[in-house]
């Protein structure tokens, strides 16, 4: 399985070299003249023109391509002209966010996915099987920016259950001691209770609202996996040796469903940096998606350059992860 | 049993789709109101007997907008998923059907492009293409290419392996009439399925765009814009500017998806073909 | 084997998907009670927290500043050797872009030539770091200065030939020619002066994200993601500010800025919509600041494309705008008309000549005329970044539909619209503009000079070229006023542009928080503000 994985790893190479040249295209054919940009309204054009020199984007594309490659291998991801900072900084104080906020929705998903979707196949056409319907129905087809446009108003204009829908914790509270960046997981750790609350209701609501999607996907396929195996032979035979419905369904028809149900999660997982764009925008959550957006819309290359290019090899290595967790969970897959 | 109620919400997919297209049809006649009449002495009302859905900051009728939306949403659906069947399916024909250094390329380039977050690669390519409908369209086509090529490509692997392809081959039928005259028809089903399920995906992806400001140019009456326009009112009352569309993109995208699933359970691909054997 | 992997996994699962299930169960109760708890700012000092609208702000560097957001840190971290007046107006302080006063400067001496500026700096101004203001900062401020971008441009402009110490407290400036506006120059947060104690020893970019100023106050943190906070300077030398602590959130959403506004989440909210002022305004807690701004609002024509090459077409688009139309329902009132190409607000500012009003058949006629019987069809290029360009682009189109023109938006992310527009490649486009420093030389100079940066329609006409230079070197004041009076007529009746309406920066602030004073070049000054 090692070598099998190091040559997988190997065969990511050429991958991420496609990937390196695709980001620097999408970046160079975005229209707009960052220069321009960068000096503001009131500059004189020969000033425009030093800024086009310092950031090289007076350079033919071969050499601002290599470049950006010699760059790369220096571990250097560039500067975020419309922050101030550089990208790494950027990336760093902005990951944990869209981090959390994901590992968050994944966990409201399958809290309700899993126990919805075995419930709805063991007891086929009962409640629980049209509640499982419905909801997946609703996860895959009600937009996320208009659930969460409608979840604010509710939750917070009108009921004011939930503090302010900006970032990730109240303004009057210093965020928990830095371990982690996951605040909720700080705050426990340094079992800092306000801080704990105050981020608790920040995240509930961009979680509830990005973990839909997910919710659905993941409660159809238990269902489906789960039919699948309470269907096959050795269901009946675990069953005729005596063992309880229930125990049955557990035991072994829910470790065989997670399976493929682990590919969803990983691929959801993988797609987690492009996910994010919308309910960042709407919850002016300060994670990675919210900051691909204002990039893309101010045509500042450095950090279009980086996020993706990020997101896509994460979302390789996910899926290499998730190939291998296949061998570990189901011992008929075998790796040439 | 289970036969059953797939066929029941298969018919329920079809008559919201198909409500839908017949409403965009024949939206010129039936709205009450052009979809870019200003009236700026009736706006902002609430919904009422002359205008049902209300009316928005320029005192257009939203009833009537949503009408015309739906024009634009399911053409650009069509459109979008047109291109990325069109490129995409075969794309995957060919790099399943001859494999070996070619289809490895091609699928290697759909893996790629199958890495990126595929909202952001929209966002990025409707930003390059420029403002408008064409933009969007080409965007949410271009970045559902990989998906059809994937699908394509599993399915030719698994069918030129069976025997009445080996048996054409045998004699001497042209590729490119083995790869149109069995391969295609033999994965149509999944390939249907998928571009319902597809079309749904595409009307989320446009409105998506559309709210971050990067879809059809105003006045253009499309749900995602109007959304993204209907923001700025929803708190201080006027919920009518957000809450007809968003129900308007719903409803499609819950169609096709009924629709697509619905047909995924009708057309079972292992039935299909057991024709040949 | 593979038996017992499973279990591990299950019940690994199975404890994260408990322990998630708990804390996500304790949070309802939790919530219910905490929206209307105080803040707890009382205890740790006064805090006052800022919604901004612009951006986080691209630099603190005051030489790089380009964008609102960053000027408006420049001036909180830095002071410069003169700075605008405020005066008293109905009962409220406001700003006077077009006048100045002593800062760091206390006194100068203007020669006869009016080349030679001899500035005497004030005692007792110190930097953060201790150190005095003294003539060795001035002098290294203003060399730093002309490297950077926008800094570069106006060093350019106020034409600058020499920055000289000439004792500790004594700095000259020689000019290359008489300038009537430099001391306006010298109080925009571009040329702020730097500590070089602080500056001098780190690389060039070291300005970006700290502070090395004499501002009321200094920058503790500034995370673009989440927001800037600025601590108070306890030894300012114009005394301490009234507050511990400013904190500055970037709120891009219009409607978020007011919600939080109207939940006491933050103190001010900058750019409320127009469309709210009216119901915001009879609430109790909070009062509702909109004053007309330096920012004048206008249709752009190119005359280098078709049919905008003719002054009928031009005019004719000028009576087809109704202005009042345009503030009652884009604007929702907080707007008023304009009248010249330059705002009210400005000196020397005429409406003469303007005599465009909403007359559909005349503009019919006007285009008939101009051989365009049939209509024509053009694009009108907006930036997306304000929702109000937009709506008045829709309003347009629907006007100019009546009479047989169709107008296309071109509505576009702002990195594109400043790429077509700069390169004059818009026929024509919806512009805004707010002059940095308030005055027609400077104004004219930018947008309607047949060689300014931001004369986006391609303006040129000798008889404006003339009169401006003639009015740059014009060292009498009445005499200079009537060349710019006289420039205002010919551009209104030239109409490289269409007139839309001075626009009103709109600030909503908090009853509890005193002290905010308006200023025309939209830039906010936090360190009056106090609760």
């Amino acid at each position: 399985m090692l070598k099998y994985a190091l040559r997988r790893l190997a065969m990511m190479i050429p991958s991420i070299a496609g990937i390196v040249m695709i980001t620097f295209i999408l970046t160079r054919i975005l229209p707009g003249d960052p220069a321009l940009m960068i000096t503001g309204e009131q500059a004189l054009p020969e000033f425009v023109n030093k800024v086009r020199e310092e950031y090289g984007f007076n350079q033919p594309l071969y050499i601002q391509l290599w470049d950006y490659i010699k760059q790369l291998f220096r571990g250097d991801l560039g500067f975020a002209w419309h922050t101030g900072h550089s990208v790494v900084s950027d990336f760093v104080s902005r990951f944990p966010a869209t981090l959390e906020l994901t590992l968050a929705s994944m966990l409201v998903a399958l809290i309700i996915a899993i126990p919805l979707g075995i419930a709805a196949a063991s007891r086929q056409n009962s409640i629980f099987d049209h509640i499982a319907r419905v909801l997946s129905f609703i996860g895959s087809s009600v937009p996320i920016f208009w659930l969460g446009l409608l979840l604010i108003t509710l939750f917070y204009s009108k009921l004011g259950w939930l503090p302010a829908p900006i970032g990730r914790i109240s303004g009057d509270l210093n965020p928990p001691t830095h371990i982690t960046g996951l605040y909720v997981l700080d705050s426990l750790l340094s079992w800092d209770m306000a801080a704990l609350k105050s981020s608790l209701q920040h995240l509930i609501l961009p979680a509830v609202c990005m973990s839909m999607g997910t919710m659905a996907i993941v409660t159809k396929m238990i269902r489906a996996s789960m039919l699948e195996v309470i269907r096959q032979d050795f269901m009946r035979t675990a069953k005729s040796k005596g063992l309880s419905h229930r125990a049955v369904i557990y035991r072994h028809g829910l470790i065989n469903s997670l399976i493929p149900s682990l590919t969803v999660i990983g691929l959801q997982f993988g797609a987690l940096l492009g996910g994010a764009v919308i309910t960042e925008t709407i919850f002016v959550w300060p994670g990675i998606g919210n900051y691909v957006t204002e990039s893309i819309l101010s045509a500042d290359y450095a950090p279009i350059q980086a996020m993706t290019l990020i997101s896509a090899v994460l979302y390789g290595f996910i899926n290499l992860i998730v190939e291998l967790l296949y061998g570990v969970l189901d011992p008929r897959v075998r790796y040439e | 049993m289970r036969k059953i109620t797939a066929k029941k919400l298969l018919l329920v997919g079809l008559i919201i789709v198909l409500a839908w297209v017949i409403l965009a049809l024949v939206a010129p006649w039936i709205a009450p109101f052009g979809p870019d009449e200003i009236r700026t002495e009736d706006k902002l009302q609430s919904p009422n007997m002359v205008h049902w859905f209300g009316t928005d900051n320029f005192g257009r009728d939203i009833f009537s907008r949503i009408l015309y939306g739906a024009r634009v949403t399911i053409w650009t659906g069509m459109v979008a998923i047109g291109i990325a069947s069109v490129v995409g399916i075969p794309l995957g024909a060919i790099a399943g059907y001859f494999g070996g250094k070619t289809g490895n390329f091609i699928m290697r380039i759909m893996d790629i492009l199958l890495a990126f977050p595929s909202l952001i690669l929209a966002m990025a390519l409707a930003a390059s293409i420029g403002p408008g409908l064409f933009g969007a369209l080409l965007a949410v086509g271009i970045v559902a290419i990989p998906e059809f090529a994937r699908l394509m490509y599993g399915q030719t692997v698994v069918i030129k392996e069976k025997e009445f392809i080996e048996a054409s081959k045998a004699l001497g039928v042209r590729q490119s009439a083995i790869i149109f005259q069995h391969i295609l028809p033999n994965a149509l089903a999944p390939v249907v399925v998928q571009i319902t399920l597809g079309l749904g995906s595409a009307v989320l992806i446009t409105s998506s765009l559309s709210f971050l400001g990067l879809g059809v140019k105003p006045p253009t009456a499309e749900w995602g814009a109007m959304i993204s326009y209907g923001r700025d009112y929803i708190i201080s009352g006027e919920w009518w500017m957000t809450v007809f569309p968003g129900a308007a993109i719903a409803t499609t995208i819950f169609g096709f998806i009924l629709l697509g699933d619905g047909l995924r359970d009708v057309l079972d691909p292992h039935r299909q073909s057991s024709r040949h054997k | 084997m593979i038996k017992s992997k499973f279990l591990i996994l299950i019940s690994a699962l199975l404890v994260l998907v408990l322990a998630s299930g708990c804390a996500q169960s304790s949070n309802p109760s939790g919530t219910a009670s905490s929206n209307t708890a105080p803040k707890a700012d009382s205890a740790a000092g006064k805090t006052i927290t800022i919604a901004y609208s612009q951006g986080a702000g691209q630099t603190m560097d005051p030489h790089d500043a380009g964008d609102l957001t960053s000027a408006s840190y420049a001036f909180a971290l830095y002071d410069q050797l003169v700075t605008s007046a405020t005066e008293e107006a109905g009962g409220k302080t406001v700003g006077r872009t077009d006048k100045v006063v002593p800062s760091l400067a206390e006194s100068w001496k203007v020669s006869d030539d009016l080349k030679t500026y001899t500035f005497t700096l004030r005692d007792g101004a110190k930097f953060q770091s201790g150190k005095p203001v003294n003539a060795d900062a001035v002098v290294y401020s203003f060399e730093r200065v002309q490297s950077k971008g926008e800094g570069g441009s106006l060093y350019k402009l106020a034409n600058i030939k020499s920055v000289t110490k000439i004792d500790d407290k004594t700095v000259e400036f020689k000019l290359g020619a008489p300038n009537h506006l430099f001391l306006k120059y010298l109080a925009t947060f571009t040329f702020s002066i730097v500590d070089p104690s602080v500056a001098k020893g780190q690389p060039d970019d070291y300005l970006t994200q700290h502070s090395a100023g004499s501002g009321a106050f200094k920058l503790e943190k500034w995370d673009p993601a989440t927001e800037a906070v600025f601590v108070a300077n306890k030894d300012y030398w114009k005394g301490a500010p009234k507050v511990d602590k400013v904190i500055v959130k970037y709120v891009a959403e219009a409607s978020n800025r007011e919600l939080f506004l109207e939940k006491s989440e933050v103190d001010v909210a900058l750019d409320i919509p127009a469309k709210d002022v009216e119901s915001l305004s009879k609430k109790d807690n909070l009062t509702i600041s909109s004053e007309s701004s330096n920012r004048i609002v206008y249709l752009g024509m190119n005359a280098n494309f078709k049919p905008f090459d003719q002054l009928k077409v031009r005019q004719a688009i000028n009576y087809v705008i109704d202005q009042n139309k345009l503030i009652k329902d884009v604007a929702f009132g907080q707007a008023s008309p304009l009248k010249s190409s330059i705002s009210s607000k400005s000196p020397d500012f005429t409406s003469e000549g303007y005599e465009y009003s909403y007359n559909l058949d005349k503009a019919k006629q006007l285009i008939k005329e101009a051989g365009y019987e049939k209509g024509f069809t053009f694009d009108l290029t907006v930036n997306s970044s304000t929702q109000d360009y937009e709506d008045i682009a829709v309003l347009l189109k629907s006007e100019l539909e009546k009479i047989g023109v169709t107008l296309n938006i071109n509505k576009v992310a702002p990195a594109q619209y400043r790429e077509l527009i700069n390169n004059k490649k818009a026929a024509a486009y919806l512009g805004k503009y707010t002059s940095l420093v308030n005055d027609p030389s400077y104004h004219y100079g930018f947008l309607l000079d047949s060689k300014g940066a931001s004369n986006y329609t391609g303006y040129s006409s000798k008889v404006v070229d003339n009169l401006l230079a003639q009015a740059n070197v014009e060292p009498d004041d009445a005499k200079r006023s009537e060349l710019y009076k006289q420039v205002q007529k010919q551009v209104t009746a030239d109409s490289p542009w269409a007139y839309l309406y001075e626009s009103n920066l709109i600030v909503g602030i908090s009853k509890d928080v005193k002290g905010y004073i308006f200023y025309p070049d939209e830039i906010i000054r936090f360190s009056s503000l106090y609760k």
